[in-house]
């Protein structure tokens, strides 16, 4: 697209405000930015900041579809988004949501696309050529007049880029397109995104919630704040160089090599250019590798501990055995005769599974096939694996939410099919990916207490208990509330208390950080290794690299049904092999690891420590030094200047942005 | 989800306008609630299924589900027909079958089949239609043949779409309520409870599914102009009048038959 000074942004916002029907607080408020042509926007913020508010406003979605008051303009192509018609509007910015499963209203993926093109009315002999082309695009040309209930997770948001393409709009919304994707789906569509960043036809504006696999994609930055405010707009080296502490703690998730940098810099390691991508990191750093020195987190070492045979097991937890926290919770499970939480010893595993195969009713193919491995007490075991590999199957059977086969799952040597299932509920927690599903109380308070009342505890006594574990997860002010009314990051957690008010031994936790942003998903997995620390055992079913690479000691890895992998999350990352098997892929600090020809992979961002700048300094001293994270002795002397010259002559000059996006 | 029950194939009878075909079933209704011997009914049900397998291409395997099924509501029928059979030729003393202590007069008998055959007419008929039709066809046809409004029709659409959702979705609370179903009462008024419990977190999600979806669709500017095109149109042409008429003569020929039949005994 030839650059021409006198056309319009593809965008201007003015002075933009919105408040939803029945809110008293507005979403956005007063938000002003002009996106130009061919740029990629990525705009950030914590939960409830108004992001895909913003989105629907950008597409006219707000006000045509949703209701509100409206402040403040929106010009698409220099027209007001309020006089122009969605037909029109759809011509010129597409948009993709976030959930895979509501955004079709046909049965095959030729009539969905078809459906847009017949909204604007394109004739009919036009439309095979446009469908064609849209869906060669995203890479679904043989999947024309398939079913769109039989596409994956990723394919369904291909389509829906698909749909939104053929309607032939320049400016691509797209709405935390990959946060209900497993790691291969979301891959596939970023790799999308790039193909369409390459081809330099169209302006991509993205919401996202995890920014290391696409901050390559990206020119520009906005930040919203809790408030619906616009705090920082500006290319993302600038605005992650500054923002970064502040955007972590306001609980956006950063490049976790960001995160890395600027805890570097605390220890007086400057690495500049502010790396974004893996790929920055490793070459900022590559000329510092002598001086960083990898430290196993903590909880790792014991967590491997759990993972060697039984006796090391319980020394490593050796708290774990006197546990079983506090005596409210064991008295509630004891009052049934079912806590046999004191019977659990170093050497008897608390679950043991041998053989196990699971084939569902009416189903072709198994589901799980010759699975056999076993927990331990005060571990905190993650199963991954991609979509439809069998872990929530997994997960279910060991829960006895599905009933496994006689013999093949024994929960302290009892076979687990044939266990009551309100007995197996009193020792096996299980926590649902949507929170939604599990809420059984009108209030908050009554949620949590269902269970114990159910055990007829005495009422006060209920009560009581119950809340102190609304306390322990932070909600005692939304005691009264409606479970249905809170924020998705209380749900979660008011899921987590509901469930563990009771003391099960084992909790199953399927996706806890899905969709939670950073600062309740640390909250939550805080929370969680305490928990492990007295004595609980964790599963966790997730997608996240993250929760495995930081929290979890042993990960087993399910590929079509099979047990692939049962091991520590170390291992698992150093086999490339395994990795592409299970469609995998490493955790970023974990790959720039690799790169950098590190020893010890890195675990977290804190996990790093600067030795001294002539390297004399011995490894001994540097931990030392550095344990509580914070500067070093000899960084401090050294005034925390830089040992490293700039890549180039501007620090703060982004590399990869294009002509267009650096704006005045 | 793959329809309800629809067999995708190449058909004489898949090319039908889906409107002849449903159609077609209002003479076949009428003729079968008219019919009080079980020939005319039992003639079209063999009429239909004859069909289904030969101008449909539904191999007799897909059919046998829901024969089986039918066959068993028809034995209901049947039996109710018989029991409850109190026309002429249930007096005493009328020509009966004796099965040991029981006597069943023929007429009871004659009813009782009918009254089964009626049931299988109309279920093959229904089957030649809901095997042979594809659902967005079938309201893509009431849009372009029937004047349905178009967005009723695309509702049906993503209504269509939404009914195995909820159910994975109610399949999941059930669950996610069993564990948390940790002892306690068990009674039927707990049970009750329980089932309406399900309910409000079923409906809050469905509702809110169903915006998302229509936010969607407005997205894509669903109605946002005054007229739309559609890819897939329906149309009814020669075919369809030479199966009406064909479908007619048919119905005709087995009344008549069954009549002449009729009137030779």
């Amino acid at each position: 697209m030839p650059a021409q000074p006198t056309r319009l942004p593809a965008i201007e916002v003015e002075h933009l405000g919105f408040r939803h029907v029945g809110r008293k607080r507005p979403t956005l408020r007063d938000v002003s930015f002009r996106v130009q042509r061919g740029e990629s926007v990525l705009i950030l913020g914590p939960s409830g900041s108004g992001k895909s508010t913003l989105a629907l406003c950008l597409n006219g979605a707000i006000p045509h579809a949703v209701g509100g008051k409206l402040h403040g303009t929106v010009r698409v192509d220099g027209a007001d988004t309020r006089a122009a018609s969605m037909g029109w509007l759809a011509r010129r910015v597409g948009i993709v949501f976030q959930d895979p499963d509501s955004q079709f209203c046909m049965l095959t993926v030729e009539d969905e696309v078809a459906f847009g093109l017949e909204n604007l009315a394109v004739p009919p002999a036009e439309m095979d050529a446009r469908i064609d082309e849209a869906l060669a695009m995203v890479g679904l040309a043989r999947r024309r007049r398939e079913q769109i209930a039989r596409l994956s997770g990723g394919q369904k948001q291909r389509l829906a880029l698909a749909c939104v393409l053929a309607q032939g709009p320049e400016v691509l919304v797209l709405d935390e397109p990959t946060s209900q994707l497993d790691p291969a789906g979301a891959a596939e569509l970023i790799a999308l995104l790039g193909e369409l960043r390459r081809r330099a036809k169209h302006t991509l504006i993205v919401v996202e919630h995890r920014l290391d696999a696409i901050m390559h994609l990206i020119d520009r930055v906005l930040v919203l704040d809790a408030e619906g405010v616009l705090v920082a707009d500006g290319p993302p080296r600038a605005v992650l160089r500054q923002q970064t502490e502040q955007l972590a703690a306001s609980g956006v998730w950063v490049p976790l090599v960001s995160e890395l940098a600027l805890a570097l810099e605390r220890q007086g390691l400057i690495v500049d250019p502010f790396p974004l991508t893996v790929a920055e990191a490793a070459d900022a750093l590559a000329p510092h590798v002598a001086r960083l020195r990898v430290e196993p987190a903590a909880r790792f070492e014991s967590a491997q501990g759990a993972y060697q045979p039984a006796a090391i097991s319980g020394a490593a937890n050796g708290s774990s055995l006197h546990v079983v926290g506090d005596s409210a919770h064991a008295s509630a499970v004891r009052t049934r005769g079912a806590g046999r939480s004191h019977g659990a010893t170093a050497t008897s595993p608390l679950l043991d599974v041998r053989g196990l195969s699971y084939r569902y009713p009416r189903a072709d193919a198994t589901a799980l096939r010759d699975v056999s491995f076993s927990l331990r007490a005060g571990e905190l075991v993650a199963i991954i694996g991609e979509n439809g590999a069998g872990k929530s199957t997994l997960a279910r059977l060991l829960t006895g939410i599905l009933a496994p086969p006689r013999g093949a799952v024994r929960l302290h040597g009892r076979d687990v099919a044939t266990l009551p299932r309100p007995e197996l509920a009193r020792q096996v927690g299980y926590v649902f990916q949507n929170p939604e599903h599990q809420f059984v109380g009108a209030t908050v308070l009554d949620d949590v207490a269902y269970g114990l009342r159910r055990l007829r505890m005495p009422e006060a006594a209920a009560l009581a208990r119950a809340r102190v574990m609304i306390a322990d997860v932070g909600l005692t002010h939304l005691e009264a509330a409606h479970p249905f009314t809170l924020s998705h990051g209380e749900q979660r957690r008011l899921s987590v208390a509901s469930m563990l008010v009771l003391g099960q031994e084992l909790l199953v936790l399927d996706e806890p950080t899905y969709g939670q942003d950073r600062r309740n998903a640390i909250m939550l997995l805080d929370h969680l290794d305490a928990l492990r620390e007295r004595g609980r055992t964790l599963v966790v079913v997730t997608h996240d690299m993250r929760v495995v690479a930081e929290r979890a000691g042993r990960v087993l890895v399910l590929a079509d049904g099979a047990l692939l992998f049962d091991g520590p999350p170390a291992t698992l990352f150093s086999e490339p092999d395994l990795l592409r098997r299970a469609r995998l892929e490493p955790p970023p600090l974990w790959e720039l690891s690799r790169r950098l020809g590190l020893r010890t992979p890195i675990l977290t961002p804190d996990s790093v420590r600067v030795l001294g700048a002539d390297g004399a300094e011995s490894e001994r001293t540097a931990i030392q030094a550095g344990g509580d994270g914070r500067p070093s002795a000899v960084a401090e002397a050294n005034g925390a200047v830089p040992h490293c010259p700039p890549f180039g002559p501007d620090a703060n000059a982004p590399r990869r942005l294009s002509a267009e996006a650096v704006r005045p | 989800m793959r329809g309800f029950v629809w067999h995708e194939a190449d058909s004489p009878l898949h090319h039908l306008n889906p409107l002849t075909k449903l159609a077609l079933s209002v003479p076949v209704a009428v003729v079968v609630a008219l019919a009080t011997e079980p020939l005319t009914p039992l003639a079209l049900m063999l009429a239909a299924l004859v069909a289904t397998r030969l101008l449909g291409h539904v191999p007799w395997l897909s059919l046998l589900r829901p024969l089986g099924f039918s066959a068993l509501l028809g034995v209901g029928m049947f039996w109710t027909g018989v029991t409850f059979y109190a026309g002429p030729g249930s007096e005493p003393g009328a020509p009966s079958l004796a099965l040991g202590p029981l006597a069943i007069p023929h007429a009871a008998l004659v009813y009782g089949l009918t009254m089964a055959a009626r049931l299988w007419a109309i279920f093959a008929a229904s089957m030649l239609f809901v095997l042979t039709t594809d659902p967005v066809a079938f309201v893509l046809s009431l849009i372009h043949q029937a004047r349905l409004p178009y967005r009723i029709g695309y509702g049906v659409f993503a209504a269509y779409r939404f009914v195995p959702l909820v159910g994975e979705e109610l399949a999941n609370i059930r669950a996610a309520h069993g564990v948390r179903d940790v002892g306690g009462r068990t009674g039927p008024l707990d049970r009750l409870r329980r089932t309406f419990g399900y309910a409000i977190p079923l409906l809050a999600i469905s509702v809110r599914r169903a915006e998302r979806v229509a936010l969607a669709m407005d997205s894509r500017a669903f109605g946002a102009l005054p007229t739309r095109t559609y890819y897939r149109t329906t149309s009814a042409g020669r075919a369809d009048l030479v199966f009406a008429v064909g479908a007619l003569a048919l119905i005709a020929a087995i009344v008549a038959a069954v009549g002449m039949l009729a009137s030779t005994t």
